[in-house]
């Protein structure tokens, strides 16, 4: 049974606020609509997520962000990617890793958002800054509704 | 008058890299040089640091084979602790350095390679990827993409994530296998040998595309050297053979822990990246080439039926050693299927779930070294630590830098035959490269860095005024 929402959280736990999206999705596996989701950590994104991502009714990107106020959150529709550049090699965005998985499976979920988190500092370590770690609920908030409204492609 | 061309920095690879094409007068290209233009130095910053934390230290050199780290780190510190590990913690080792080499080789021939080899060297670059792989053959690129899960899924069952995994440890491994992931693994077996089979069978009906490629990529004389076990090549643990290009045992039976003894390693001001050679043989005439292809020239067996067959056949390509490092591509698809065909044997073992995985011991020698081949080749661990077990030094030679000599060489060899200074062209290019390419070079590894890699390539003439210019990002 594919999964109604994916949740595809990346980063990394040891370069500060770039653990958000992990925190995030440690965050929505205890939520009483976790058997609803499934939720996938990684440090990139890259092109062996591409059958997960096909498989999906909705999608949903989890990451940092360095262009927005730390603690601040953003969700905008993502769609698959016509082109891609020439040096590619193992790790993708959102938009090509959903052409991805157009190409190789012919599907693409229906729905795709892209949930950043403004980040105060990527310098070693693995604590959040408190505007993100605060950050947090709401994250979690805006990913239950996207559940809510999700339908299959 | 003569000229100097520049790519920088090279696509495709794994870290920075330029490549320094040096014409004369009559565009006529004289010399190269593969310029590695970053270092992170981790032999340095680890001094200090207690003996027990290398293994995990060392697994950060690199994103793509941190699993060979993990296991000569280990092998190192098993050696400073003069322990023998249980056979179990050596067995499920192999499996994980042997999903490590499924993996990583997946990644070179189906993502950076095999782009090249579908759509031509002289494809339109932004479609020379993975996703105009797919496009173009929808079968292989699921193929690749799946080939490589597999590896990267034994890896977590094993070792509890992908990438950069901490399970290996001196004395051996952190936990027994459980029955359950055991079989999940087997379970994915009869896929991935299929995969393979079939992209072996592809390439193999296409080899004739390539002669021009086979003859120029790389294709000299050289030595050949890997882990022997059993006269077959051992991904794990062995001795040290090399051979000469006609296929001939000129050593065999090294102590890798004696490396230091027969290999020697040179520098040169161009660029980070050290220059490995044979001793006896001297500088640059010891220039040898490791990894899949020096495996499969090494080896007098396979040691298992499926890649055996192709073992032979591949061997059949030349009379001694096969010596165009084209066929690195080739030899890595024959590993895949070797890899697949060893980790179940592994597995059927009923021993393999037993729990004794982890020898315990203080101190008990100053030095330790740690040899395995990694996916690109014989990777060299080398440690010694005060009383107290506190890094004093440390010294690695990683696979790629084993081929450094080689592939300087076989760049002069592509660029005198495709490049012709009057005319830049992409395809032109995008074969220096690829020589490059076949070796599957990492230079993150190699001079611990990591970065990204538009193009850039420049004409210069002697007194500096630029003639030609070509760029793509």
């Amino acid at each position: 049974m594919p999964p109604r929402l994916l949740v595809l959280a990346c980063g990394t736990l040891l370069r500060g606020d770039d653990g958000v999206g992990w925190r995030i999705a440690e965050a929505l596996v205890q939520t009483p609509f976790a058997a609803e989701i499934e939720v996938l950590t990684s440090q990139q994104l890259t092109p062996e997520l591409a059958e997960s991502v096909s498989r999906a009714e909705a999608v949903v990107f989890v990451d940092a962000s360095g262009e927005e106020p730390p603690g601040s959150i953003s969700l905008k529709p993502v769609a698959p990617a016509p082109s891609v550049p020439g040096s590619l090699t193992h790790h993708l965005d959102p938009a090509t890793l959903l052409a991805t998985a157009q190409i190789l499976y012919g599907r693409t979920p229906r729905r795709a958002h892209v949930l950043t988190v403004g980040a105060g500092s990527f310098d070693l370590g693995e604590e959040l800054s408190e505007p993100v770690c605060r950050a947090i609920p709401d994250a979690v908030r805006m990913i239950e509704t996207l559940l809510a409204t999700s339908t299959r492609h | 008058m003569g000229q100097k061309i520049v790519i920088d920095p090279v696509t495709r690879l794994e870290g920075h890299a330029k490549i320094t094409l040096q014409t004369d007068d009559k565009g006529a290209v004289q010399s190269a040089q593969f310029q590695v233009t970053q270092l992170r130095g981790f032999e340095k910053f680890c001094e200090g640091r207690p003996f027990y934390e290398m293994p995990n230290l060392m697994a950060r050199i690199c994103g793509i084979c941190p699993v060979s780290h993990l296991i000569a780190s280990a092998k190192a510190c098993d050696a400073i602790l003069a322990v023998r590990i249980p056979p179990t913690a050596a067995k499920l080792r192999r499996v994980l350095n042997l999903a490590q080499l499924i993996q990583s080789h997946a990644l070179s021939f189906f993502y950076l390679s095999s782009p090249d080899l579908l759509l031509g060297m002289d494809a339109d670059p932004a479609k020379r990827n993975i996703l105009g792989v797919a496009a173009a053959n929808p079968e292989m690129g699921r193929g690749g993409v799946r080939l490589r899960q597999f590896g990267q899924h034994i890896i977590e069952l094993l070792a509890g994530k992908r990438i950069h995994p901490g399970w290996a440890v001196p004395g051996g491994v952190s936990e027994p296998l459980a029955g359950e992931k055991r079989d999940e693994i087997l379970a994915m077996i009869p896929e991935a040998l299929a995969t393979t089979r079939k992209t072996l069978d592809w390439f193999k009906s296409n080899l004739e595309n390539y002669r021009d490629e086979i003859r120029t990529f790389a294709n000299f004389p050289s030595l050949f050297m890997a882990l022997v076990s059993d006269d077959q090549a051992a991904y794990y643990d062995g001795r040290l053979r090399f051979v000469d290009a006609k296929g001939k045992i000129i050593a065999d039976k090294l102590d890798p822990a004696r490396y230091a003894e027969y290999i020697e390693e040179a520098a040169e001001p161009f660029t980070f990246m050290k220059f490995p050679y044979y001793k006896p043989m001297g500088y640059p005439g010891g220039i040898y080439r490791v990894g899949p292809l020096a495996r499969l020239n090494v080896a007098r067996q396979c040691g298992t039926p499926l890649a055996e067959q192709e073992w032979t056949e591949f061997r059949s390509l030349d009379r001694g050693a096969v010596l165009s490092s084209f066929h690195y591509h080739y030899a890595r698809l024959i590993e895949i299927l070797h890899a697949i065909e060893r980790v179940q044997l592994l597995l059927d073992d009923p021993g393999i779930l037993n729990h004794q995985v982890r020898a315990t011991a203080s101190i008990n020698s100053s030095e330790g070294v740690g040899v395995a081949e990694a996916p690109r080749g014989t990777l060299i661990h080398h440690y010694r630590v005060d009383e107290q077990g506190l890094i004093t030094w440390a010294n690695l030679i990683i696979a790629t830098g084993h081929n450094n000599l080689a592939m300087n060489r076989g760049i002069l060899q592509v660029a005198k035959h495709y490049v012709k200074a009057n005319k830049l062209t992409e395809g032109m290019l995008n074969r220096v490269e690829a020589v490059i390419r076949t070796f599957d070079p990492c230079l993150s590894c190699s001079t611990h860095a990591l970065g990204q890699m538009p193009l850039q390539v420049r004409l210069v003439a002697p007194d500096g005024l630029l003639l030609d210019e070509a760029r793509r990002n």
